[in-house]
């Protein structure tokens, strides 16, 4: 292997991790939802889709006044604060219903809280292309000679610092703690004092800023957006099951790993099969395999069944 | 006496209506012509559907207030496909019942395919279809009139400008495409059009809706390609080029008819300065007759941004919607859809005035466009202008069967 | 689950088909008028007809795996396109009659069903609807790039051969037979759920373990229930390439899936009247929004992406409705009206 090929691998890994990075705060989302409520929210993709609009929405309008740098990250923190309210609201409105329905009627509510987002935004802002402003370089920056986009850059580091301060906040909050224990027994939870509907709304507004972060750095990254930004939540889907329903650091390395994988695939294999964007189906390939192998996914615990 | 004389006449009346209707085509009356009309108006497509309904009631009222076509006024009718082949089905035949007379300015490949042969067997004039497959004239079939830009010939335009024209001996063409009907006759063009030049390009694909081209770009740079040629849409034409920058990768990008669209500026910046585009129509800034006309209809009918000419679909539109409106004058009073039909069939060679280039009907043939473009993106002044003018690609679709 | 019926004595009236006199006459006249249709009906109006047969078996398939068996999939259109492209290369490599095509199309869909429930058998819940969506996924890849096999996004046409002097190129003749197959499929499903087989997959819904305690073999009865139910989507997806002549794989997409699990939901789980009511509600949904946003885009085209938009969003709203406030769906709905009737004019 010579000079130019380890090069052209490193680059792949490395603009893998962005994509993946993205994967993994979209897997993150599903995961502080499922942990919390034991709910799998279908509608991710689309309340990331939101956040970027919202961005957009912020940004363009005080772009003018305020200059890039400083209306982005305006933009960016009143769009992580409505996209977080938006997720609330559906929680409280559509889904504290379904608790302890069977999980298809939840997962379908969920669909159709996303139809109703997307048709939504595509309502407002409509079908077409909108470009997104934003505050990062175009030119790369070279990293050991090996370029990387700014916005890409970015992100990975935004998604690893998202993922530790997470992984703390569950591991020692009070709060985390009190949503590690609804996840377990909603109603012992309940008689130990804690306010579980507050819980839940609350998983829901982190999963809300969560995506928004996500959805801001996939639309800096495409430079435009459209409604259908929110297929990604489906491509995000096999991360959170590779990493394991209920482990934050199951989510983030499962989407890391994915996004690698894809764009390895898409790189390597793609040109020897003949037509057809491989990435498309790699990541549910991977998460077939592994479920054949482990059905709890590679970080997942194994529930313990009673009848 | 009188109860019969009332039989008698409702008897004539009933005859007569009868007769009548005989006499008449389907979807013609006395002073009205009706025409069907599907198009996505929601997801990914639902913007050019948007366009397309409105351009062609803003050409229609605008015939309409000239008094109509041998004094009848145009309609239309209108049914949401959501660019589903399903929907596209019920649609048609929902159409077909309400007796529509053709179907006018369609688009979408895999809509089109849907009902390709309901259409063949319902002897239904589509006049014209945009859908980008060859599949649409290639066999010819008499009810389909296509107009789009080819994937095949442009890619062997592609080569010919290259190699032919600007003699690039070194030049490595890479070929990145929509995996959909379109990009596969791209990808097909660009093989078939390299191979006369004893050459073999890369050629790697992307979904539609695809947020992500980094492998695709990777494996063009990995074959050191100087020439990159998109055949897809023109947000996805910018985000390729994008990042190929992000990637510190600087080939030659060369678009593909629709991305002949100044707002690759808004959606790529400034790196998309000097891209290439193959084109199938004039641009919004020429003038002609044709060209003139349709920006006369668009200011007068159209509110904005759809007042002024900025994408080649409303070009084509125009272009199609001014050849049937050539073949319903020359058929006369008399109408039918067969004559319609022949009509259209002699429509070849017209000048279209800019719009598009000759324009390709004949009794034989049902593809319109057959001449193309080569432009080069301005981003200072968010124009194309031309590099190459009307040209014939050396070789044709036909001919590669 | 609904209480559908009342009282029942004996465990031979538990068993009938038909509940009552009454429901044994109302169904009689709804075939009839079924059967009457095509007089009186244009092409439109029957190829939607047809399409709501279509999907009523294929959904019933859906709802003995789901509604009854409680196995979540989200990926039956698959198992829709594996029966269609079966009688595209069947029918138009050599030329089998449409009878023989119907059975190959449900039994290389139901060995497809086999292949994707025998590595299921460990998975529950979501993993269970994850590795159903890889499938579908999958095999939407698989027909649009294995080009030499089936010619990718265009298609390939399918031309009607018969065995019993059948011209399916005729819609009336096509909706025939998709209503001869409906009401085969709705009497199979109605079989199947009351014999003791359909018990067993109750069982394995309300509690896979306790199920097995009891002795019911969860495997075989998982196994089973996925043949069955991909046996049913290959006979829909083979009608649907016979109704729509050429075969694409955009036929079957993903989002089919989603809507044919919306079907048993507005329907009503775990039933088959309940899955006959989805199935025609949700066929007819974009058809009768048709009616009413297609003028309007045709009055103001400039509004006609922000109506696109409305229809996603009502689309959203219905499943969402139905989950909410009638979750035993158009059958509980249904059931509740007969109710108050029955007594009628009397409270209880």
């Amino acid at each position: 292997m010579d000079a130019m090929q380890v090069k052209f691998l490193a680059m792949g890994i490395i603009n893998g991790f962005a994509v993946g990075a993205i994967y993994a705060l979209l897997a993150l989302g599903f995961v502080v939802i499922f942990k919390a409520t034991d709910i799998f929210n279908f509608a991710q993709g689309e309340i990331m889709m939101f956040g970027a609009y919202m961005a957009m929405l912020m940004s363009n309008a005080l772009v003018g006044k305020l200059g890039i740098v400083a209306a982005f990250t305006l933009a960016f923190l009143i769009s992580s604060f409505t996209t977080a309210l938006l997720a609330s609201i559906c929680e409280m409105t559509v889904v504290r219903p379904m608790l302890g329905k069977p999980v298809l009627s939840i997962i379908m509510i969920t669909l159709g809280l996303a139809f109703v987002l997307r048709g939504g935004v595509e309502f407002i802002w409509g079908p077409e292309e909108l470009p997104f402003y934003k505050p990062f370089r175009d030119a790369p920056l070279l990293v050991q000679g090996v370029p990387i986009a700014e916005v890409r850059l970015y992100t990975i580091v935004t998604s690893l610092i998202l993922m530790g301060v997470f992984f703390l906040f569950f591991k020692y909050s009070n709060k985390g703690l009190g949503m590690r224990a609804t996840a377990e027994d909603q109603e012992t939870a309940f008689l130990m004092g804690i306010n579980v509907k507050r819980i839940f709304t609350m998983s829901w507004a982190i999963a809300g800023i969560v995506g928004a972060v996500g959805g801001i750095f996939l639309g800096s990254t495409v430079g435009n957006l459209v409604p259908y930004l929110s297929h990604m939540g489906l491509r995000a889907l096999p991360a959170v099951i590779l990493g394991g329903m209920n482990s934050i650091t199951g989510a983030i390395i499962g989407g890391l790993i994915l996004g690698v994988c894809e764009n390895l695939a898409g790189t390597y294999i793609a040109p020897h099969i003949g037509g057809g964007d491989i990435k498309e189906i790699t990541s549910y390939v991977i998460v077939l395999v592994v479920m054949m192998i482990r059905p709890h996914g590679l970080f997942g615990t194994k529930e313990i069944e009673r009848v | 006496m009188k109860t019969k004389g009332m039989f008698f006449s409702v008897f004539l009346a009933v005859v007569f209506l009868f007769s009548h209707s005989a006499l008449a085509e389907v979807g013609v009356t006395e002073d009205s012509i009706l025409f069907g009309h599907f198009a996505p108006m929601s997801g990914p497509g639902a913007y050019l559907g948007k366009m397309s309904v409105g351009l062609t009631q803003a050409w229609m009222k605008h015939i309409n207030d000239q008094g109509g076509i041998h004094g009848r006024k145009l309609s239309l009718i209108i049914e949401d496909n959501k660019y589903d082949p399903n929907l596209t089905k019920t649609a048609f035949f929902k159409l077909m019942d309400k007796k529509i007379f053709a179907l006018i300015n369609v688009y979408g490949s895999s809509p089109c395919v849907a009902i390709m042969d309901d259409v063949q067997k319902a002897k239904i004039p589509v006049i014209p279809t945009y859908a980008s497959t060859h599949l649409m004239f290639l066999p010819m079939k008499r009810y389909w009139f296509w107009l789009a830009g080819c994937g095949l010939e442009s890619g062997v335009v592609v080569n010919d400008y290259i190699y032919g024209d600007l003699k690039l001996k070194d030049a490595r063409l890479g070929i990145c495409y929509q995996d959909d009907e379109w990009g596969k006759d791209g990808r097909l063009g660009t093989e078939i059009g390299a191979k006369k030049y004893g050459k073999k390009p890369v050629a790697v694909s992307l979904k539609r809706g695809s947020k992500d081209l980094t492998s695709q770009v990777t494996t063009l740079m990995m074959s050191r390609a100087t020439h990159v040629y998109f055949v897809g849409y023109a947000p996805d034409f910018a985000m390729l080029i994008k990042t190929a920058q992000n990637l510190n990768y600087r080939p030659q990008f060369i678009g593909d008819y629709v991305s002949v669209d100044a707002r690759i500026a808004d959606w790529g910046g400034p790196i998309t300065d000097g891209a290439w585009a193959i084109g199938v129509t004039g641009l919004p800034q020429e003038q002609g007759m044709g060209i003139d006309w349709a920006k006369e209809i668009s200011a007068k009918y159209m509110p904005a941004p759809f007042d002024k000419i900025f994408i080649p679909l409303q070009l084509i539109i125009f272009a199609g919607s001014k050849a049937a409106q050539t073949a319903l004058e020359s058929c006369g009073r008399n109408l039918t859809r067969e004559k319609f039909v022949d009509a259209l069939g002699e429509t070849g060679g017209l000048d279209m005035g800019g719009l598009v280039g000759k324009l390709g009907y004949s009794k034989t043939s049902r593809k319109g466009i057959s001449q193309y473009r080569v432009y080069k993106f301005h981003y200072g002044q968010k124009k194309f202008t031309m590099l190459s003018d009307w040209r014939y690609p050396s070789i044709k679709a036909e001919e590669t069967r | 689950m609904a209480v559908t019926r009342y009282c029942t004595r004996t465990y031979l009236q538990d068993q009938r088909i038909f509940p009552s006199h009454s429901a044994k006459i109302s169904l009689t006249l709804f075939v009839i008028f079924l059967v009457l249709l095509p007089a009186f009906a244009g092409q439109y109006l029957l190829l939607v007809a047809s399409l709501c047969g279509i999907a009523t078996i294929s959904v019933l398939g859906l709802n003995i795996l789901t509604g009854y068996t409680g196995q979540l999939s989200l990926g039956h259109a698959a198992f829709m396109a594996i029966g269609g492209y079966t009688v595209a290369l069947t029918g138009e490599h050599f030329h089998l009659p449409f009878e023989l095509n119907l059975i190959l199309a449900g039994v290389v869909a139901s060995i497809a069903g086999l292949v994707v429930a025998i590595p299921s058998l460990r998975l529950k819940g979501l993993y269970l609807i994850i590795t159903t969506m890889a499938f579908q996924f999958i095999v939407e890849y698989v027909l649009l790039h294995w080009e030499s096999l089936t010619e990718g996004e265009r298609g390939i046409p399918i031309h009607a051969y018969s065995l019993f002097q059948l011209n399916l190129d005729d819609r009336s003749q096509q909706f025939y037979v998709v209503l001869v197959l409906a009401i085969a499929a709705t009497i199979l499903t109605k079989n199947l759920a009351m014999s003791r087989t359909g018990r067993a997959f109750v069982a394995v819904r309300d509690h896979d373990i306790a199920a097995e305690i009891i002795g019911v073999n969860l495997a075989k009865h998982k196994i089973m229930s996925f043949i069955a139910s991909s046996f049913m989507a290959g006979i829909g997806g083979c009608l649907y390439a016979y109704v729509y002549q050429r075969i694409t794989p955009e036929i079957f997409t993903f989002m089919v899936s989603i809507e044919y699990v919306a079907m048993i939901i507005v329907g009503g789980m775990g039933t088959v009247v309940g899955g006959i009511l989805g199935a025609c509600f949700m066929t007819l949904l974009p058809q009768f929004l048709g009616l009413i946003f297609g003028p309007l885009s045709s009055a103001y085209p400039f509004m006609s992406s922000r109506l696109g938009a409305i229809n996603i969003m009502i689309y959203g709203m219905i499943i969402i409705f139905f989950l909410l406030f009638e979750p035993e769906g158009l059958f509980g709905i249904w059931i509740r009206i007969k109710n108050y009737w029955k007594p009628w004019p009397f409270k209880y």
